[in-house]
């Protein structure tokens, strides 16, 4: 079994270009998957059954991150004690559903029905820890320095963390960016709660992607320059 | 170059404010242009055929005019059986008639007897009504010399003073009685059915509307009441049938009722109301049924030419031809000709090119088309005709009353101008840091100005479109706004002429993420006026940023605790690395520090690695140093707010999801709301006893008496079987108990003032000025615990004890440790204020307004008294939270201080501080109060002839107004005391 060990400091110019392009193929296969289930294609339809396309949105994010690493991660899995491994899942496992259920806490302090719809609240809050909490899971697993380096302190190394922080933050602002349309009186279906939130979230996760891909690029350069000078 | 103080300037601007706010809602209340003759019978001639108006039908004619009568109540419940009866026998004509919002009952008085369309200024009025001068079907019956009885709300009789033969005013403010005041009514009808020598009746019953303020429409109080009033009905009928078959009884409402019991706004619940004609001359004759949708104003016509009185000049209501059962259709055309020519008169009066008007040339086909009829031509019949008629009178009166409605522009225009340049001023000095403000100009510079301006006003006044009623006559007010604004233009111009080069716009910029939510929230809130869903459900604008503030607030202390707690130890460790990678204290922004400091030197970066790991703490021992008194502290902070905001649900779109105070108020939780009344006093004394000892007896007997009074009026069980409090029980109507809490608040006012002056007076040189300024602050903030206690609705009695508590956790874990800056800490007290506002019930709709706040401890209407009453009871939150920021701001300065430790402080100084603080709070409310005001003005003015303008904008500017004059006298107050 494996587990994670040191993170790659170095960062040449081969792996940007990686970086980069795999941060702009997975922003834009997720905006496809938003539209996709906006208007209702392939049977993945929010408006129409917003759990079932919540949990098959999260599961391609999921799978969107896992390739992400699979091709450009930096960490490398070392052989280990499969007692060991099985703690290290459980405290990710345990880490996700204590930020599951922070996020519903959060959605009905904010005004998510408090009885009713809690499934969609739940399912919500589900969406939300998939874009901020999963990634760094599968990015960085266990690697708690560098969790607190992403969240706590937001200094973050160029690259995958850089990518992690900044989406972090622009997810949970497109999910409370996504609020503001629910009082207009539209009277879309759309309108209906959780959907603008949802949809908010990814958009916030893809934004945070694209502006993290451009970061890499002008920090990179600039590195550069001052190695050369 | 003059120099003025910035206390002094804040108080022009403060004045150039509310004048310029006065002088946009005289131009926007739209001034009506009526004809003020009053009509005479007028005779027509078509061709050969004279139309005259016929004769009065009937002898006697009754109004009955039921308050708040809903539609549902009589067409659909069954609790009025004689009424139904004589609808399935067909001795009725039964009509849904709109109501013109404001759905108040003065506005709705004078468009049933005048056939107007009264505006919406009307309802400001509505607590003083004064002689109606219009024309008027009673004015007409009057001066025919008929005689008019009345009994009833005593609107009546101040509209209609010398009218009525006989009459015995109720007075409608004294909301909880709702037996007394019909039985005022009732008692009259015996006589008056026995005498018979009126030709008019009108009973007004109050009753219903009060039943409707107080307990809701769906209270069990409501049937009785319609049996009693079905009961009324019968007598009056069955006691004049035996006279003789020559009677009208009109039975009808002023206006509905929304399901929250409350009227004044534009839903079907309080629009539509029932007008019920009922005389034994109907009979069951299957009359074709016209399609129009009748109005309210429509009775007014179809009143005077059944009472056979000239159709007032003003009207623009059309007669209801089914009413007119006993005449061919001969006569019901000549009816409609003679209204059409009223109608016709007044629209040559308003329209400027009236014969371009697509309705004037249908009115003239009509007319056509009937003298053909009379020529011998009948082609068309006379349904034909008689519905070519009504469709163009309605199409007529529709664009008589749209323009109506004139703006004064160049009034608004001059307010907004006037408002933006208060905003530009004021924000430049805001940002300049001086303590004296600059304001002088060269003498040729004012010269000019004063030419420059008397010359605008001059071509401005002479134009044709653009003069003023209120700028350009020759009034004291004219004059007064006119040398208001000149001096104001040249102040404003001053000010920014000699400050605008020393403005760095390094510091308008805020540093903490807290600051710059504060900011931005504050901008979003004030453009989320410009939609309108957004102004009616503007209290999930509020609720939605203070919980964002609270969660910020959280989120950067457990931050900042981590990031001490984990740096601080590594930092000893590798003590040798440079410090200044070290995330330091206020870091929650600090990613640009590192990021900079990366760019500077990339060789460190493996140390800033070093500081930023966790020494390879176990997540167990990271759990355990989270700050968790701060985190529960928050989560209680954050529960009581959510649950604060289910108490009353307002706005519009999610009115009718169940809340908590509904179901608190039902009569079968009477015990849970006695329980949780208690508590919250029990938990409101526990937490408020901080005064001395004697001023906190006070306090606890006026809270007994808050208690006494909420037994009395029956809101809740008694729990303490006392003798004397179960005698207060029966004797009053919780007045007395309301008068005591009263006494004891000003006792405690008067006791703490005498206090603060005496120990002013003996100040030795170590004399604490601002602890004493505090407890006077503490005491008048529990004044003002207690008269929240007594004004407001029995189950926000709660809510009260909910805000203490949160009031205390703000300061514990907000204020107390961050050192918030004073304007910051303006900002977030008046978020959470405004929240508190709509906490209470309150929205931007007028009918959400508690009107029987205003009557508590009262008899009689007073009118000094009881607008305050309904001024205070209505902004209880946000006077609460302004109390509770100048309580934080001193508690801080003192705070602060002791911190300092050292008794040798320029007294001076610190005074400075204070009053420092006070000024920028104060410039920090009157920025956001002109930033919104120019704001919405402008919206206002662009969308005037917007669908909601009557429903949704111009009751939130009323309210903007109002929030205008408290937060003006709030920030004089303030300043004269403080600075
Ligand atoms: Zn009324
Ligand atoms: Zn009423």
């Amino acid at each position: 079994m494996a587990a994670p060990m040191s993170t790659e400091k170095s960062l040449n110019k081969k792996t940007l270009k990686y970086v980069v392009l795999g941060h702009l193929l997975s922003t834009s296969a997720l905006l496809a998957l938003v539209y996709v289930s906006l208007n209702g294609i392939l049977e993945i339809d929010i408006i129409s059954y917003p759990l079932n396309s919540i949990k098959v949105l999260m599961t391609f994010c999921l799978i969107i991150h896992g390739c992400l690493h699979f091709f450009i991660g930096s960490i490398k899995w070392q052989k280990q004690r499969l007692g060991l491994w099985i703690k290290d899942v459980l405290k990710c496992f345990l880490i996700f559903s204590i930020s599951v259920m922070f996020f519903h806490c959060v959605a009905i302090l904010f005004g998510a029905p408090f009885a009713q719809k809690s499934a969609e609240t739940f399912h919500f809050a589900m969406i939300l820890s998939t874009t901020t909490v999963a990634p760094l899971i599968i990015h960085l697993w266990t690697d708690f320095d560098a969790w607190f380096r992403v969240i706590i302190f937001q200094s973050p190394d160029i690259g995958i963390e850089s990518m992690l922080n900044i989406s972090f933050i622009t997810s949970i602002l497109g999910a409370w960016l996504g609020a503001l349309p629910v009082p207009l009186d539209w009277d879309r279906p759309w309108q209906v709660w959780p959907i603008t939130c949802v949809i908010g979230t990814l958009l916030g996760h893809c934004v945070g992607m694209m502006i993290s891909s451009i970061y890499t690029c002008t920090q990179f350069n600039k590195r550069n320059k001052y190695k050369l000078t | 170059m003059t120099e003025i103080s910035r206390k002094k300037f804040l108080y022009l601007i403060i004045y150039l404010q509310l004048c310029s706010y006065c002088l946009f809602m005289m131009g926007f209340f739209p001034v009506k242009k009526s004809l003020s003759e009053s009509a005479n019978f007028q005779n027509y001639s078509l061709e050969q055929h004279d139309i005259v108006q016929p004769q009065k039908q009937y002898d006697r004619v009754a109004i009955i005019l039921i308050d708040a009568l809903r539609t549902d109540f009589i067409y659909e419940d069954d609790h009025m059986p004689f009424v139904k009866d004589l609808m399935t026998q067909g001795y009725a004509r039964s009509y849904v008639v709109k109501a013109h919002p404001p759905t108040v009952t003065l506005p709705r008085i004078k468009a049933l007897t005048s056939g107007t369309i009264p505006g919406f200024i009307d309802v400001v009025l509505n607590f003083d009504s004064k002689t109606l001068t219009e024309d008027n079907f009673v004015t007409q019956t009057h001066s025919l010399g008929r005689n008019i009885v009345f009994y009833g709300d005593d609107t009546w009789v101040k509209l209609f003073p010398n009218h009525f033969l006989r009459s015995d005013g109720t007075t409608s403010f004294f909301v909880t009685d709702y037996t007394e005041v019909d039985n005022n009514v009732t008692r009259h009808i015996d006589d008056e059915l026995s005498t018979l020598d009126w030709d008019l009746l009108i009973l007004h019953y109050l009753g219903l509307d009060h039943i409707g303020h107080t307990v809701g429409p769906k209270s069990s109080l409501v049937q009785p009441k319609l049996q009693e009033m079905d009961d009324v009905i019968k007598q009056i009928y069955q006691q004049l049938l035996t006279q003789s078959e020559s009677f009208l009884l009109l039975v009808c409402g002023d206006h509905g009722m929304s399901d929250q019991g409350s009227h004044g706004g534009a839903s079907d619940r309080e629009v539509l109301v029932p007008a019920l004609f009922l005389s034994p001359s109907y009979r069951n004759t299957g009359t074709k049924r016209s399609s129009r949708k009748p109005l309210q104003i429509d009775l007014a016509a179809t009143l005077s030419i059944l009472m056979g009185t000239p159709v007032p000049a003003n009207n623009l209501g059309q007669i209801l031809l089914e009413a007119l059962d006993s005449m061919d259709s001969g006569q019901k055309l000549d009816c409609l000709h003679i209204n059409g020519q009223q109608i016709l008169k007044l629209m040559i009066e308003n329209v400027p090119d009236y014969e371009q008007e697509n309705s004037y040339l249908m009115y003239q086909l009509a007319v056509k088309s009937y003298i053909n009829y009379i020529k011998g031509d009948h082609s068309n019949s006379l349904d034909d005709i008689i519905q070519q008629y009504e469709l163009s009178i309605e199409s007529m009166s529709t664009k008589i009353s749209g323009s109506l409605t004139t703006y004064d522009m160049y009034a608004m225009l001059l307010a907004m101008f006037m408002l933006c340049l208060c905003f530009i001023s004021l924000s430049v000095v805001t940002v300049v840091e001086s303590k004296t403000i600059t304001i002088g100009l060269s003498q040729y510079i004012i010269v000019a100005l004063i030419l420059l301006v008397t010359f605008g006003h001059m071509t401005a006044c002479t134009s044709q479109s653009f003069s003023s009623t209120s700028l350009c006559g020759r009034s004291f007010m004219s004059v007064f706004f006119y040398l208001t604004f000149m001096c104001g233009i040249i102040l404003a111009i001053g000010a920014i002429s000699n400050n605008v080069q020393s403005i760095t716009f390094r510091k308008l910029i805020p540093d903490t993420t807290l600051h710059q939510l504060l900011l931005l929230g504050t901008l979003f809130h004030t453009l989320s006026f410009g939609s309108s869903s957004f102004v009616e459900e503007e209290h999930q604008t509020w609720y939605f940023l203070c919980m964002t503030v609270y969660i910020v607030v959280m989120v950067t202390k457990v931050k900042d605790h981590v990031v001490v707690t984990f740096t601080v130890k590594s930092e000893k460790q590798n003590s040798n690395n440079k410090n200044h990678y070290i995330p330091a204290k206020q870091s929650n922004e600090n990613n640009e520090i590192v990021h900079e400091n990366k760019h500077n030197d990339i060789d460190s970066d493996m140390h800033a690695l070093h500081t930023r790991n966790l020494n390879n703490k176990s997540l167990t021992d990271i759990f355990l140093q989270l700050p968790w008194k701060q985190i529960c502290g928050m989560f209680s902070l954050m529960c009581i707010v959510r649950c604060m905001r289910c108490m009353n649900q307002t706005g519009n779109k999610w009115l009718d999801v169940p809340d908590i105070g509904d179901w608190l108020i039902s009569p079968e939780n009477k015990d849970i709301l006695t329980v949780s009344i208690v508590t919250s006093f029990c938990v409101s004394m526990t937490v408020r006893c901080v005064l001395s000892y004697y001023k906190n007896i006070i306090f606890i007997s006026a809270i007994l008496g808050c208690y006494g009074y909420r037994v009395a009026i029956g809101a809740i069980n008694n729990v303490i079987p006392h003798p004397i409090i179960l005698s207060i029980e029966q004797s009053s109507q919780g007045i007395f108990e309301a008068r005591f809490v009263y006494s004891m608040i000003l006792f405690l006012i008067v006791t703490s003032l005498i206090e603060y002056f005496i120990t002013k007076r003996n100040s030795q040189p170590t004399f604490d000025y601002h602890r004493n300024l505090l407890e006077f602050t503490e005491s008048l903030q529990n004044a003002w615990i207690l008269v929240m206690f007594l004004l407001l609705r029995s189950h926000n009695c709660i809510l009260v004890a909910m805000m203490i508590v949160q009031e205390k956790l703000i300061a514990e874990f907000i204020i107390k440790k961050t050192n918030i800056p004073s304007h910051y800490l303006a900002i977030l007290c008046w978020w959470v204020g405004q929240a508190s506002f709509f906490y209470q019930g309150n929205s931007n709709s007028m009918s959400s307004i508690d009107v029987s706040s205003g009557y508590i401890g009262l008899q009689d209407y007073n009118p000094i008294i009881v607008p305050l009453l309904l001024f205070s009871a209505t902004y209880v939150g946000p006077i609460y939270w302004f109390i509770a920021m100048v309580k934080f701001i001193l508690h801080s300065h003192i705070y602060t201080r002791q911190n300092k430790s050292s008794r040798t402080v320029n007294y001076n100084k610190e005074q400075n501080s204070v009053s420092m603080a006070i000024i920028r709070c104060v410039q920090t409310f009157i920025l956001e109060r002109l930033l919104t005001l120019l704001f919405y003005c402008i919206v206002v003015t662009s969308q005037r002839y917007h669908l909601f303008v009557w429903t949704v904008f111009s009751p939130k500017l009323f309210y903007e107004g109002m929030l205008n004059i408290l937060i003006s006298l709030f920030s004089c107050i303030i300043l004269f005391t403080l600075s």
